[in-house]
């Protein structure tokens, strides 16, 4: 939204009734509509001026800015820009805007002025003033009676106090935080207040003159009654020689020899002037109710807006920035930025006759001639383009495509599909092929040392000799430039690659040592090399003595591969004019580095497209350029080299990748920036992104960063790009974030950035605990000691324990498996069996015993796995439930037979003695394989499985019979006794045969029991 | 010719068998020895519950070979719907290795008896032929826990002939044995057997009763 707001003006525009007549809001909207009617009449004063195109950057509500009424701009001392419009306040670092509205804090969003000291930013408001330290805003109102409290101008003494004026040209001071009238200028009217370079405030009072500060006291330095009683200083100024200048409804005053003098009369400026400033080279720049000026000491002053690229809308305020850049705020567009090494440009606006300018050439008066494709021919005579018309030719010899003026004061006209045409002493004429046929398209002109001229057409290449163009046997395809390579040797570029003519009929093909060069559009000479600039490769540098090259792309920082144009000046800079714009390459040979400079032009972020060998030099200097957005010069003179580095600040420190700020309480936050200080992190808190902003309002977007953390890396880091920098997994100590920036220029930033902070040690790596811990140790050694055993201990049964549960978890796993899936298969075979059992003849005794034995086996290995599965489930780990499983296969073996089973000394307290796997597996084992003995082999009527503890430690089972029993031999030999001592000895028992009385057998088992855990 | 969906009973009146049990050879090995013995025929065989869901109201099988480990529903979970569908068939329950607590909980959810897979072809008919006749197979294990369930239960159903018998399994003694032991025929101790697994199964219903009352689903 834009709200017509009109307050300081209004001086001029009631001239004298401004301090009756108050402002109020209502005569300001009024206002409006009287500046129309003066806008209306200006335009007729622009027309007459033309003036060339400026590479002005706008930055308005789009790009961020918080509203488009820019009502002033300023840099603070840390380099940040401030804008202050009629719906809050913007703060500027070359990318980004930081907004502040009512949100924020602000009472009204309508600012009209703004001043930085060393710690606040003071806000004029409506009503009277605001400062704000970066973490709140405090208002200090005007008095009510007063008639108008918009405060439009703000200063401050040598002293540093606050000094200020209001619309109603009453000036104030802030003292002790409260605001005074300046008692002196109570009955007068303050218009303007200004600061010299020597820090000395000056007002400028109506009906009196320029007053200065001196001490408490004020001086009237300049008496303008002198000059002139009506005058009404708008503004002063002190230029960079500490002039002063001085903008008033009578013109603009300056200082010369000590005497005011008028430099611009109103008549020459018609607008209302509204503010000054000087660039970097050293101009005065006045902004205006429409658009700026340049006003030189002699000479007409420039007018500089809509036209020029800047706006034809009312200049509140323009500054120069610590690089030397103009800074321009504007009522309804935003703010400008022009930057020093800019281009100038002209296109259609500027009276040439058509935006894309195919042909550029140098006449012997110096005159450049140039081409476009929409309106042919014309003539740039450093102020105005003249066109012309191509007298026989028809409609397609009006466009332009290459332009050549040769050494016969000839001027070559290729056009695009109207022939090639020749203009000399006003006559053109139309040059044929050999055979008589016209041209269509001409791609580009050339003249060789012999002062022969080439054509390069769609179908070839072509000489000039006796009034006609011959042509190049064997060249057939589209073909782009031709060079002189050595005597009666040209170089070719063509679609098809790199081509060689020798003697005008030869064509060969010359080793690069490159030979996938694409397409080839033109040439240029720089030292031993021939430079090709190609379609998707760059620039190639070829040596064609030794074939060495160089390549210089994108990779290398070029905006674009593609390239059209090629121009070596005198100090070996070479000038390329690219698919994106202007590149200017600087080339150290010897390391093969390249530094290049891309120029864009206006808000661009890439230049404009280049056409085919448009370049040209001109005697001053100048390099100008054929683009598709009309005509681009690059004046090397009026680049200021910048040698004001950027700036740099912290802008955010994150952990875990989020804002601190909300983290620790506001005391310990910097004001400003949201920066902690004094950051003391915990051990867990290892993980930290710093966020830095570089300031370099001339390229911000090509700056370049290093840093270091101190306390973890030793150097610096390599040139980054990013402004974020993330520390992870960063361990306990004391650290500095350090950084600094990098312009594309390769000056280091002035300041840098050295945050520290810190991340503290838990508290067993801390010191005190450490000597602690000593002075412990040598109190109480020997507690200690044995609290440390006791830890050991207790760690190594959680360790234990650990184990044991891992070891049940795949117990578990295993039983699992054997039981879905070994149990299943098994089962699988067993019924098969029986299903071929069931098939066979019952006659088949031989068959038969087959499946009989498979069907025996299967089930075996069935009840092994069932004993398997049983032993590793969870829960079958205690004594009773593995004796309670032998005493039930007891039971079952000998149900049915002549054989009594009896079981003694079962006792519930077995549950809580645990057996590992080991054991029980192999008791089980035992116990089976020693009573299917007795079944089988002892003859016994009576069998007893008896278990006694006599101890914690140790468990004694008992198979008794009162069978045959067995001999000393049975003992040695038999194989399920080996079996059964193995297993003995693999659970770490013992075992002993008795002979019972009277008749039988004992087999004594002694289990040793594991001790508890814990 | 009949009308009704229930097909007719086999002529012969052998004893029909449904079997459900996802391991397809031991299905077909099963159906195929129990289909070659006299008086039994498979009438239908189902490799999950939700393929035999739909039938086997049809099937109208005296007895169900119910798998413990089918996927999808597992056969104990199966055994309530099964017995609202086909409340006369028993079911008996098929399993690799006797895992007592499964089998116990399939004994509560109202199956009639278990089976090994790994059992012959005889025994598997025997075990048919038993459940049809009331009983069924009990291994030691289970009698313990059936007995430690009835424990529970203060006014316990069981007569004490019939917690008698229970003892007498759970020592591991075959029937024969309790039958010698306790001085009763062989078919008075299946006969109790029989009523154990009735009363089991009536007892879980009322444990059920007295769980929902709590929840005041009722």
């Amino acid at each position: 939204m834009v709200i017509n707001f009109i307050h300081n003006n209004l001086h001029f525009r009631f001239k004298y009734k401004f301090f009756t007549e108050t402002v109020k809001a209502k005569q300001r909207f009024s206002a409006l509509r009287l500046q129309t009617t003066i806008t209306v009449f200006l335009n007729f004063f622009c027309l007459t001026a033309s003036s060339q195109q400026y590479n002005f950057t706008n930055y308005s509500v789009e790009q961020g800015l918080v509203q488009s009424q820019a009502q002033d701009i300023i840099q603070d001392n840390k380099g940040f820009l401030w804008i202050p419009t009629l719906g809050g306040l913007s703060r500027f670092d070359g990318l980004n805007f930081y907004n502040y509205s009512k949100k924020e804090g602000l009472s009204s969003l309508l600012i009209f002025k703004t001043y930085a000291d060393d710690t606040k930013l003071w806000l004029g408001m409506q009503d009277g003033i605001c400062s704000y330290n970066g973490r709140v805003f405090e208002n200090y109102r005007l008095p009510p009676d007063l008639k108008s409290s918009l405060v439009t101008g703000i200063n401050e003494s040598k002293e540093n106090q606050i000094y200020f004026h209001t619309s109603g040209a009453k000036l104030f001071t802030i003292r002790q935080n409260k605001i005074e009238a300046v008692k002196e200028f109570e009955n007068n009217f303050t218009t303007s207040i200004a600061a010299d370079k020597n820090k000395n405030l000056h007002v400028a009072v109506f009906r009196k003159g320029i007053y200065r500060l001196s001490g408490n006291e004020w001086k009237l330095d300049i008496d303008l009654q002198k000059i002139d009683t009506t005058i009404i200083v708008k503004e002063i100024f002190f230029d960079t020689n500490n002039k002063i200048w001085l903008l008033s409804n009578k013109g603009i005053y300056t200082d010369a020899n000590g005497h005011m003098t008028l430099l611009i009369s109103p008549q020459e400026i018609k607008s209302l002037l509204t503010c000054v400033a000087e660039d970097a080279k050293g101009r005065i720049w006045v902004g205006t109710s429409k658009g700026a000026y340049i006003v030189n000491l002699s000479g007409p002053v420039e007018n500089v807006a809509a036209a020029s690229g800047l706006t034809d809308n009312s200049i509140e305020e323009i500054i120069k920035d610590r690089e030397g850049n103009l800074w321009f705020a504007t009522d309804g567009d935003g703010i400008y930025k022009l930057t020093n090494n800019s281009l100038g440009n002209y296109n259609s606006i500027h009276g040439l006759n058509g935006n894309v300018v195919m042909g550029l050439t140098l006449d012997d008066e110096n005159k450049l001639w140039l081409g476009t494709s929409e309106g042919g021919l014309a003539k740039y005579d450093n102020k105005k383009f003249i066109n012309y018309k191509i007298a026989g030719g028809n409609e397609e010899a009006q466009k332009t495509n290459s332009l050549l003026y040769g050494s016969g004061k000839q001027l070559w006209i290729g056009t695009l599909g109207g022939g090639l045409w020749t203009l000399k002493n006003g006559n053109y004429s139309e040059v044929l092929t050999e055979n008589g046929n016209h041209f269509k398209e001409v791609v580009s002109i050339y003249e060789d040392s012999q002062k022969i001229i080439w054509v390069c057409v769609g179908s070839g290449v072509f000489y000039y000799g006796n009034g006609v163009m011959h042509k190049v046997p064997g060249l057939n395809g589209p073909c782009f430039s031709v060079m002189e390579m050595g005597k009666d040797t040209m170089l070719v570029g063509s679609a098809a690659g790199l081509w060689q003519i020798t003697g005008k009929s030869r064509v060969t093909q010359p080793g690069t040592g490159n030979t996938n060069l694409g397409s080839v559009n033109c040439f240029a000479k720089w030292k031993n090399y021939i430079l090709l600039g190609t379609e998707d490769a760059g620039i190639i540098f070829w040596n064609p003595g030794n074939g060495a090259t160089l390549q210089c792309a994108s990779r290398q920082g070029m905006t674009s591969d593609f390239i059209f144009s090629l121009f070596v000046n005198n100090d070996n800079t070479i000038f390329a004019g690219t698919g994106h714009g202007i590149s200017k390459i600087l080339v150290n040979e010897n390391q093969r580095l390249f530094t290049i400079k891309n120029y864009s032009s206006g808000n661009n972020l890439y230049g404009p497209e280049c056409n085919l060998n448009a370049i040209q030099k001109t005697s001053d200097g100048n390099i100008w350029f054929g683009t598709t957005k009309g005509l681009v010069v690059y004046n090397p003179k009026d680049t200021v080299k910048t040698t004001t580095g950027p700036l740099i600040y912290l802008s955010a420190v994150q952990l875990f990748s989020k804002q601190i700020t909300g983290a620790v309480s506001k005391d310990t936050i910097e004001a400003w920036n949201n920066i902690p200080y004094n950051l003391k992190l915990s051990h867990k808190q290892n993980h930290l992104t710093f966020e830095v902003t570089g300031l370099y309002f001339t390229n911000s977007s090509n700056l370049k960063y290093r840093y270091k953390l101190e306390g973890a890396d030793t150097a610096y880091s390599e040139l980054v790009s990013t402004p974020r920098i993330i520390f992870s997994n960063l361990s306990p100590g004391k650290y500095h974030f350090k950084a600094f920036a990098v312009s594309d220029e390769g000056v280091r930033s002035g300041n840098s950035i050295d945050f520290p902070f810190e991340i503290t040690a838990p508290f067993y790596q801390m010191l005190w605990f450490k000597l602690l811990t000593i002075f412990t140790l040598l109190a109480l050694g020997g507690f200690i000691q044995y609290n440390r055993n006791k830890l050991k201990f207790k760690r190594a049964a959680a360790i234990n324990k650990m184990r044991m549960e891992e070891q049940l978890k795949i117990q578990e796993r295993t039983s699992e498996d054997l039981h879905d899936d070994l149990g299943n298969k098994i089962t699988r075979i067993a019924v098969l069996a029986d299903v071929l059992q069931n098939k066979i003849n019952k006659d088949d005794i031989e068959k038969n015993k087959l499946v009989a034995q498979i069907k025996e086996n299967a089930h075996a290995l069935y009840l092994g796995t069932k004993d398997i599965i049983w032993s590793l489930s969870p829960g079958n780990d205690n004594l009773y439930d593995i004796l309670d499983r032998c005493k039930d296969f007891g039971i079952s073996l000998f149900d049915d037979t002549s054989v009594e089973f009896k079981t003694d000394g079962f006792a519930e307290e077995f549950k809580e003695v645990k057996i590992p796997i080991t054991i029980s597996r192999n008791l089980v084992m035992i116990v089976k394989e020693t009573l299917n003995n007795i079944l089988k082999h002892a003859a016994a009527s009576n069998a007893l499985f008896r278990i006694i503890k006599p101890n914690e430690k140790e468990v004694h089972l008992f198979i008794s019979d009162n069978g045959t029993g067995i001999n000393a031999t049975q003992l040695k030999t038999g194989n399920g006794l080996g079996n059964i001592r193995k297993r003995v000895e693999r659970m770490g028992g013992k075992m002993e045969f008795m002979q019972t009385q009277p008749t039988g057998t004992t087999l004594k088992i002694i289990i040793n029991i594991p001790p508890k855990e814990g | 010719m009949k009308k009704n969906s229930i097909p007719e009973k086999n002529a012969d009146m052998s004893i029909t068998v449904v079997m459900i049990e996802d391991d397809i050879t031991i299905r077909e090995g099963i159906a195929y020895l129990i289909n070659n013995t006299d008086g039994y025929k498979v009438v239908n065989q189902y490799g999950s519950y939700a393929d035999a869901e739909n039938n086997l109201a049809r099937d109208n099988p005296d007895v169900i070979l119910l798998d413990i480990e089918l996927p999808g529903i597992s056969g104990v979970d199966a055994i309530p719907a099964i017995k609202r569908k086909v409340p006369a068939a028993y079911i008996l329950m098929l399993t690799v290795y006797e895992n007592e607590q499964t089998i116990f909980k399939a004994l509560n959810n109202g199956a009639s008896g278990y089976l090994t897979k790994n059992m012959t072809a005889a025994k598997i008919t025997d075990a048919i032929k038993e459940v049809m006749e009331g009983g069924g197979p009990m291994s030691a294990g289970i009698a313990k826990l059936v007995i430690s369930s009835f424990q529970k239960n203060t006014e316990t159903p069981l007569s004490k002939r019939e917690t008698e018998v229970l003892e007498q399994i759970s020592e591991g003694k075959s029937r024969s044995k309790i039958a010698r032991d306790l001085f009763i025929d062989l078919e008075t101790v299946k006969t109790h057997i029989k009523n154990i697994y009735y009363k089991l199964d009536v007892n879980s219903k009322e444990d059920a009763l007295k769980v929902a009352r709590k929840t005041r689903l009722i």
